[in-house]
């Protein structure tokens, strides 16, 4: 047979993610397809979008890019294959060709069996847009796993971590990882307390202050996994003696809707906007997170309220490679670290093109980094990103599949310590030099940045 | 008018307008979309000059493809180069500056390319998976015209007076080849399908580019 | 609601196996749950005392406490946090402590 139904193949049995809808089976497709035409009409993803669903040379290009697809040599984890499953409904139900030829053209009615493709299919692509940098068409099958999740959500199926944190984020005054105000506090005196041990010095972290210029968000949950990050951006922010605060009433940068909700991350981008409003701050800095910063930075002209435009929004390595450039901050000459290298979140390099700002910062620490091969645009994901880390169901996953080459990757760098600035990647990398026992640290970029600065003796 | 007659003097025209027409209607309709959203793919080359240099070299040599799948390259560039060669040589031929050799040796290749990848995407495991039907037919049909370009030539009478007629606008269904009809009828249907086949990248892959993966913020 | 047999008696959990309310923890719960959580044998002296100080800051405040706020507190460092609970103190300790599951990128 020269082609395979597609329907037939079975989805791995041994995958161990799974999300279930509350819908029949007959209902979903219906709602599917209503919900895939309401995209088609929407403006925002027109361009992208219908050209990545219209063009795929069939090349496989992207399959020797994938990293899943290189972990498991599975045909299901073609990227082509892949993007194709929303490919097909889309040729048979929104173009001529497809509805008169079905398919002899690639096009193919909609089942019940197809949708449980993609959950699964969907919820195995981390969204790293390595496959989108040789494409010969440039198609970008990122967007089209991104639309595709967001019509699953349109029927109920979105991975339960997700939503419960979601949910505890959008409750009142909520965030991603349910920290309380109180706590929040308690964990902002912790730190600072442990500032002046570190340094000797009173370095504040600066809560609810009205006209601060810059306003700082960070993953919320790096105030229970990264102190040194926080620490060393607090560092960062004294030493070039600029205005700060954090917001009490909203403390969380994570924005899962990119993940799968247009809606969701409409809502949490304007909430933070709203906090950062508040307090009358010019400028929202997201802190250590890959995905955060790319949902704020991309989608802030197309859902922040229009009073909102007005925010800027960086990113905290842009902020403190700018006080480096004008001269705020300085470092000494550094400690010795062990050799370092330097994961690109793929987020923030091929999401945003921030490759040279960490590297720079270190190269002025006086750090020298250790190149992981390939890095910058081809490097790979860590392998939990796509929201995928947030699921502890698909831990063995990450480990064996996900992040199998990355694991590699890393060991053969020989370095002491891995920089990544993503709570997300961190995370996973973590979770991946222990299943794997590679004797490496995993650190956030201002963990080092802060701690290679001259000392700064305002109190 | 007679079928010969309508395939002589109507049909290229026909085939050659309904190829303009429907790449102009596409090329049109997808500027014509809004772009919101901006979905940049960092780095990118700067600057009109190193978009164009890139640009051209992926165009002539598929330098992406031929990093990293070498043998669907050996297949994918030589056809396009053949379908390009083809209407060079073919216009070097009418002008009497290439033997008719030249342009049979071009149709050799545009029938070994289609059928070398028709095996390829029959016999690896990967591309079969994401091949669909459309684009065996897509290959079929270029061996196809390959096939009945071959069959008409050599042909008794030569076919320069009558294309060279087509080209001054005063087409001669009399000076028209017999052999050539199955060609002119394949060729022309091909222009036709071709803006509304999946093989408008030759103008998509403009837009993917520089209307999305390079998109300034 | 899933439910969880542990030494005898039944537990209220989330799917993931967290106990849903921290007043109905005990003991034997918690060495109960040991095994699964890759410790070998009894509980150690160490982790109790790591146990009840989570379950103290959790009544406290709502939540676990910042990781390296722990190790300070108990004067211990990650690689030892790591030893006692193999799986991580955000899935191994706050489990056997019988505190909700943290969420979110943790």
């Amino acid at each position: 047979m020269l082609h395979p139904p597609l329907d037939q193949q079975p989805i791995d049995p041994a995958y161990p993610f799974r999300s279930e809808s509350p819908l029949s089976r007959e209902e979903r497709k219906a709602r599917f397809l209503g919900a895939l035409k309401g995209i088609l009409e929407l403006d925002l993803y027109d361009r992208p979008l219908k050209m990545y669903l219209d063009t795929c040379a069939r090349c496989n290009n992207c399959a020797g890019q994938c990293p899943v697809f290189q972990a498991t040599g599975d045909v299901h984890d073609l990227p082509a294959w892949r993007s194709d499953l929303l490919r097909r409904v889309y040729r048979r139900y929104f173009t001529p060709s497809g509805r008169l030829l079905g398919r002899l053209v690639g096009a193919k009615k909609l089942t019940a069996g197809d949708i449980d493709a993609m959950v699964e299919a969907f919820y195995r692509c981390t969204m790293c847009r390595r496959c989108a940098v040789h494409c010969p068409l440039a198609v970008d099958n990122a967007l089209i796993t991104r639309i595709g999740r967001v019509l699953l959500a349109e029927i109920g199926f979105v991975p339960k971590n997700i939503t419960v944190s979601v949910a505890a984020q959008l409750a009142k005054g909520g965030n991603t990882s349910s920290i309380p105000p109180a706590a929040f506090i308690d964990t902002l005196d912790f730190l600072e307390e442990e500032l002046v041990d570190e340094t000797g010095i009173n370095i504040p972290i600066p809560r609810d202050v009205e006209g601060a210029e810059y306003f700082f968000a960070a993953p919320v949950s790096d105030y229970i996994m990264e102190a040194d990050t926080l620490m060393g951006i607090a560092r960062v922010f004294h030493a070039a003696g600029a205005s700060w605060t954090v917001g009490t009433e909203n403390y969380d940068a994570i924005n899962y809707g990119l993940f799968y909700s247009d809606d969701k991350l409409e809502e949490i981008l304007n909430r933070l906007l709203a906090e950062v409003r508040r307090l009358k701050c010019g400028t929202l800095v997201i802190g250590e997170c890959g995905h955060a910063t790319k949902a704020a930075l991309l989608f802030h002209k197309v859902f922040g309220r229009s009073e909102y435009r007005d925010i800027r929004i960086e990113s905290i390595l842009q902020v403190t490679r700018r006080f480096l450039a004008e001269g705020k901050i300085s470092f000494a000459a550094s400690k010795d670290q062990g050799s370092v290298t330097y994961h690109d979140p793929c987020n923030l390099g091929r999401g945003l093109g921030l490759y040279e700002e960490p590297r720079e910062l270190l190269a002025a620490a006086g750090i020298e980094v250790v190149e992981m091969q390939p890095n910058r645009e081809m490097n790979l994901c860590c392998g939990g990103g796509g929201g995928l880390v947030v699921a502890p169901d698909l831990h063995d996953w990450r480990m064996s599949v996900g992040g199998l080459l990355k694991a590699e990757q890393l060991r053969a760098t020989g370095a002491k310590t891995v920089v990544a600035p993503c709570a997300n990647c961190k995370k996973q990398l973590r979770e991946l030099v222990q299943h794997h026992n590679i004797d490496m640290e995993v650190a956030g970029l201002h963990d080092l940045v802060g701690r290679a600065l001259t000392r700064e003796e305002k109190a | 008018m007679t079928g010969m007659e309508f395939i002589a003097r109507v049909f290229p025209y026909l085939a050659l307008g309904l190829f303009v027409l429907g790449t102009a209607w596409r090329f049109l309709r997808w500027r014509s979309l809004p772009a919101h959203l901006k979905w940049t793919l960092y780095p990118f080359p700067k600057g009109t000059a190193g978009q164009l240099k890139y640009m051209a070299g992926e165009i002539f040599t598929f330098g992406t493809i031929y990093r990293f799948n070498r043998r669907l390259w050996i297949g994918a560039y030589v056809l396009h180069m053949a379908m390009g060669g083809f209407v060079l040589f073919s216009i070097l031929y009418l002008a009497g500056w290439l033997p008719g050799t030249a342009v049979r040796i071009i149709l050799w290749i545009l029938l070994a390319a289609p059928v070398y990848l028709v095996a390829l995407r029959s016999f690896n495991k990967y591309l079969r998976a994401v091949t669909t039907p459309e684009e065996f037919f897509n290959l079929i049909f270029l061996a196809a015209f390959a096939v009945a370009g071959l069959a008409a030539s050599p042909s008794a009478m030569s076919p320069r007076a009558y294309f060279v007629g087509l080209m001054l606008m005063r087409p001669d269904a009399a000076s028209l080849p017999p052999e050539l009809v199955p060609a002119i009828l394949l060729g022309g249907l091909f222009l036709i399908y071709l803006p509304w086949s999946r093989m408008i990248h030759y103008i998509s892959k403009y837009f993917a580019y520089h209307a999305i993966k390079w998109q300034k913020n | 609601m899933p439910t969880i047999e542990l030494a005898g008696k039944t537990y209220e959990v989330d799917e993931d196996g967290f106990l849903e309310d921290l007043d109905k923890w005990n003991e034997e719960f918690a060495q109960a749950y040991a095994s699964t959580e890759d410790i070998q044998g009894t509980l150690t002296e160490e982790h109790w005392k790591l146990i009840h100080y989570l379950r103290n800051y959790f009544q406290q405040f709502g939540i676990a406490p910042m990781i390296r706020k722990v190790c300070k507190d108990n004067g211990i460092d990650m690689k030892k946090l790591y030893e006692l609970f193999p799986t991580g103190p955000a899935k191994g300790a706050c489990k056997l402590a019988g505190l909700s599951k943290p969420t979110g990128c943790v």
